[in-house]
């Protein structure tokens, strides 16, 4: 008895092994991906707007501990912004000079998105996996955003979106291990790719020229268009050379500070194809 | 045969828990991590239910949780079958012994273990960047996410399998009743 009993038992395991294999292996077709994923935003769409109200209720709670404990750091904070808003301005009353002076300024200041349309958002849910770095926004289809777009915050580059429904929209962070971008460190391209707490660089091309520590490195908008150029993407905290003194690898810090994302602003920029 | 009034208050118990681990419990960050109460729910029907009504709700469990991540749908479907079914004959509590303590230790350490098995499932499939030094955080927030909400599942799966011996899938379960009592 005991025995046909262990049997039905690992018959049972084996059975839901070999479905859940196969759901997994589906996952990777084509159609049936599509399939799923729409069922997903489905369900995105369902839960939003509770995630949403829980944010609204939850956010001022945690705000009120978080004052209490980081007040020191949080009026330095206030200080820096403040002083972000007067660059800012600053910016956006040049931008009613003349063309010709506008562009001007855009290459001398490396911005070349400040004519790209954009929609203005809120994070309202944190990554859904401890194994995934990612973010849901409070923008969707119905205000103009969808897949491949990026998502910037006021010092640079946070991600890209990953998959829209009508109302909301899940963003890959650019400290996701899937996350990669084309970037400018100097006059020397890399690929930077995310490694949980800051992003490693690839080089594409050989220099002899070293990047030092704090060097900023910015979207290059070489790797098929993905992201406009210029964007800021971090700072170099280390470089690592061979013993031959050839560049081995370099790791940046992001420029966004990730503990704090309430507000991002989404490029409604794609790709050409 | 199958109870249907069982399979519903699994699945409703399963559907709940999935909205409350994507509303409220993904808000909770603690150092980059939140807890998993859908990995709670396979481990702790493992506990009191056995293996295969671990693995059963494991794969269920996984199904709905698959739903609202981004990771190849059917990961923790086939992370969660394993977990369940292994917590199930490892840990199942026994007649006699049914102490609350031993199966919130029980939980804690399935949630540990269902952590990095998790994670070297995902590896394994190819998904990048989840065996790193951020594992062992998530391993210890998971663990104490388990620990505070091992008793209310238990609770919750005391409700839904109470029709135990007619809930697995034509197996006898042990003789004596459900272990639930």
């Amino acid at each position: 008895m005991a025995i046909a009993r262990g049997s039905n038992q690992r018959l049972t395991l084996l059975i839901l092994l070999l479905i859940s294999v196969t759901v997994v292996t589906l996952d990777y077709h084509g159609e049936v991906s599509r399939a799923i994923g729409h069922v997903r935003n489905g369900v995105m769409d369902v839960l939003s707007p509770f995630q949403r109200a829980a944010d609204s209720i939850l956010h001022p709670i945690g705000d009120v501990f978080a004052g209490a404990i980081h007040y020191g750091q949080l009026s330095t904070q206030n200080n820096q912004l403040r002083a972000q808003i007067g660059i800012l301005q600053r910016r956006t009353a040049l931008q009613n000079y003349s063309l010709a002076a506008a562009r001007q300024i855009e290459i001398l200041n490396r911005l070349t998105f400040t004519n790209i349309s954009s929609v203005d958002g809120q994070v309202i849910a944190p990554a859904a996996s401890n194994f995934r770095r990612t973010i849901e926004i409070n923008l969707g289809t119905t205000e103009g955003v969808g897949p491949g777009m990026p998502v910037v915050g006021t010092s640079g580059l946070i991600g890209t979106i990953i998959s829209s429904t009508g109302s909301a929209s899940i963003v890959e962070l650019i400290l996701d291990a899937h996350f990669g971008v084309g970037v400018l460190l100097g006059p020397t391209y890399f690929r930077a790719t995310g490694a949980g707490t800051g992003l490693s660089l690839e080089q594409l091309q050989s220099t002899s020229v070293i990047p030092h520590i704090g060097q900023v490195a910015i979207t290059s908008g070489q790797d098929n268009g993905a992201y406009p150029p210029g964007i800021p993407v971090g700072a170099v905290t280390s470089v690592t050379k061979s013993a031959s003194g050839q560049l081995s690898r370099v790791s940046i810090s992001p420029s966004v500070n990730f503990t704090q994302i309430q507000y991002v602003t989404v490029l409604q920029w794609l790709a050409p194809a | 045969m199958l109870e249907s009034i069982t399979w519903l208050k699994v699945a409703g118990v399963i559907v709940l828990s999935m909205f409350i681990q994507d509303v409220l419990l993904n808000q909770i960050v603690i150092l980059g991590s939140h807890p998993d109460l859908m990995l709670v729910l396979p481990i702790t029907a493992g506990i009191a239910g056995g293996a295969e009504v671990g693995a059963v709700i494991g794969f269920f469990g996984g199904i709905a949780a698959d739903l609202v991540l981004s990771t190849p749908f059917g990961l923790s479907a086939l992370a969660y079958v394993v977990i369940g079914y292994a917590v199930g004959s490892f840990i199942a509590s026994p007649l006699g012994h049914d102490f609350y303590s031993a199966r919130v230790f029980g939980t804690t350490l399935g949630c540990i273990f269902g952590t990095l098995f998790y994670a070297v499932v995902a590896a394994f499939i190819g998904q990048p960047g989840i065996l790193n030094s951020q594992l062992i955080v998530t391993t210890v927030i998971v663990g104490l996410g388990g620990l505070a909400l091992a008793i209310p599942v238990f609770r919750a799966w005391g409700w839904a399998l109470s029709d135990t011996q007619r809930f697995s899938l034509g197996s006898r379960m042990p003789s004596g009743g459900s272990a639930l009592r």
